[in-house]
């Protein structure tokens, strides 16, 4: 009944010394963490930290990497380096708020559905289902076309497509904790509904879902980029990672740094989330 | 057995009927689209009242189930072709090279996995492993055109065979080759398809190498592998014998959910190196906003999913009795 004290038991308990466990976080893994935290910092500012206008002609076409152009110029004359910049803010930041939306919603329905009976179980895995298994780029376009392009909607698009994974994943480490004699235990003692998900189930679930949720944020930036890559982002002559790489394909053999520098800009973002995933994971769970 | 059959039954025709509604209200209008951007307004109706675009959505969508139930998806506006014709056409490519991605995301992430949990595992491996999950799908294509195609010119960049003219009876070229007593087309075959289908593996490795290396840590730390231990079995036989199955849940979750991704990359992979699977055709439709074409490719992607993911479900049952069907 008193789930407030369950919940505050559950973060500052004798079970869980969290604090205490970021001491095993690795070096790299820390400066991940670090590198995010100035990653996030720079998206916010961007605009005022881009050393040339992103849209505007500023030189000559298909510059080489130089002093006065960090990345070069792309096919029009922009600096590249500053539409990356810009890009990666277009990337981030929704990506944070898509990935906590998606975790706070799918694990509380993937909680209900692991606990609750037979029936309901089966209705919201099929429910589950039936989002997940609609192509993620369909839905993206047909939402998107329908509410008219541009950022909002993408990631409308993506958040109907993207939390089923964390209810899926949720009722699956449930049905696996069900199965354990603490659960057990605790069911034979009188625990029920929201005293037994928040204090016996929540607490062996929420370190998997942070790992995945923190793991996940990779994932988002990948879907976003590939949307983008597929044409379904932002219009234009806004500068999308995705579809700046997808414009400058052909000249990979001649230009390469046009579609390689973009991708590298999401390699390096995933690959700072990632590394703070797997610390966070170390911190979790102990190695 | 028969209940999951009848849900897969369900399930696509709520799929089918949410994206024929999402699909309707796309601004893009396919006469149009068919009739040609300079045809007279007269010519795009005839074409809009021939296609049976001008009647009501619900009317559409009966329609389009009373063919599917005849197994026919429509013609596509792009191609002009009946769409099971196209899709006939483009599967065989696609589910070879899905099946090479699998098979090769797979079995080197259990590999690396049991080794992982066998010995000590390596700071740089894990490392360099976190670098291959972070790639976005198009720059591991790209570098890997660069490189060997390019570059080496070890491997074909695009297509997915030298030959123009050959087709077997299975349509995949990789077993055709050998049925048709041509080894050098296998050969052939499989050098175009390598390219393409490490690209699509890496994820997928990554993924569930990362997912089952964790499970499998947590199940050695449980008492019942201790009581194992204590009792004199060696590493390698209590990683095998005991852990492994009770570690398998989670990674066969993750093969369904990777398998998900898989369809988007496959557009993109399939885009880049030219492969002519339901892929690229897909690309091109979503560019020409053919709207048979894309409902029927999401549709048998959609029943593939269903497929997969049922077989899972099996394997997850057999891996561990406490989770019943």
């Amino acid at each position: 009944m008193t789930s407030i004290h369950d919940l505050a038991a559950f973060f500052a308990g004798p079970g869980a010394p969290w604090l205490a466990r970021f001491g095993r976080i690795g070096r790299l893994e820390r400066a991940s963490i670090v590198g995010l935290l100035l990653i996030t910092l720079i998206a916010i500012g961007a605009p005022w930290l881009t050393p040339y206008d992103p849209n505007l002609r500023v030189g000559d076409g298909y510059q080489p990497p130089s002093g006065a152009f960090w990345f070069g110029t792309d096919e029009i004359g922009r600096d590249l380096f500053s539409r990356i910049v810009i890009g990666v803010r277009y990337t981030w930041l929704p990506a944070l708020a898509l990935v906590l939306f998606s975790l706070v919603l799918g694990s509380a329905i993937g909680l209900v559905s692991g606990t609750a009976g037979r029936k309901t179980d089966m209705l919201i895995q099929r429910l589950t289902d039936l989002v997940l298994i609609l192509p993620a780029t369909l839905i993206a376009l047909a939402v998107i076309a329908s509410l008219g392009p541009g950022l909002a909607n993408t990631m409308i698009a993506i958040a109907i497509v993207w939390w089923p994974w964390y209810a899926r994943l949720s009722r699956d480490e449930v049905r696996r904790l069900v199965a354990r004699p603490h659960v057990e235990a605790a069911r034979i003692a009188g625990a029920r509904g929201s005293r037994l998900m928040l204090r016996y189930l929540l607490p062996g679930v929420v370190p998997s879902l942070i790992v995945a949720a923190t793991l996940d944020m990779a994932n988002v930036v990948l879907t976003v980029s590939l949307l983008s890559f597929l044409g379904l982002g932002q219009a234009a002559p806004a500068p999308e990672l995705g579809s700046m790489t997808a414009r400058s394909l052909d000249s990979l053999t001649v230009f390469w740094w046009l579609p390689i520098l973009p991708g590298a800009a999401i390699f390096l973002l995933c690959f700072c989330a990632n590394l703070a995933g797997d610390g966070l994971r170390a911190a979790l769970r102990g190695r | 057995m028969f209940k999951h059959l009848a849900g897969l039954v369900v399930v696509v025709l709520a799929m089918s009927f949410f994206v024929f509604c999402l699909q309707s209200i796309l601004p893009a209008d396919p006469a149009r689209a068919v009739a040609g951007p300079t045809a007279p307004v007269a010519t795009v109706e005839a074409v809009r009242e021939r296609l049976g675009l001008d009647q009501p959505v619900i009317v559409q969508y009966g329609r389009f189930l009373l063919r599917l139930a005849k197994g026919d998806l429509g013609t596509s506006f792009r191609t002009r072709q009946p769409v099971t014709a196209d899709i006939g056409k483009h599967l065989p490519a696609t589910l070879e090279l899905m099946s090479v991605a699998v098979f090769l995301g797979v079995v080197p992430a259990v590999a690396l996995a049991l080794l992982q949990a066998s010995f000590p595992r390596p700071g740089l491996a894990r490392v360099a492993l976190i670098g291959l999950g972070s790639m976005p799908i198009f720059l591991t294509a790209l570098l890997l055109v660069y490189l060997f195609w390019f570059k080496l010119a070890w491997l074909p960049g695009s297509g997915r065979l030298g030959l123009t003219d050959f087709s077997g009876p299975t349509g995949f070229n990789l077993l055709d080759g050998f049925l048709t007593g041509r080894p050098g087309v296998s050969v052939d075959a499989f050098a175009h398809i390598l390219l393409p289908s490490i690209a699509l593996a890496l994820p997928i490795a990554v993924a569930i190498g990362r997912t089952m290396s964790s499970a499998l840590h947590e199940v050695m730390q449980q008492a019942y592998i201790r009581t194992a231990r204590g009792k004199g079995i060696g590493e390698a036989r209590l990683v095998f014998a005991h852990g492994l199955r009770n570690a398998a849940t989670a990674p066969l979750a993750m093969v369904g959910l990777q398998v998900r991704l898989l369809f988007g990359n496959l557009l993109i992979v399939e885009r880049i190196f030219g492969w002519p699977g339901l892929g690229n055709y897909m690309v091109q439709s979503l560019a020409s906003s053919d709207l048979p074409a894309v409902l029927g490719v999401s549709m048998v992607f959609g029943v593939l999913y269903i497929i997969v993911n049922i077989a899972v479900e099996l394997c997850q049952s057999l891996a561990d009795p406490r989770i019943d069907l």
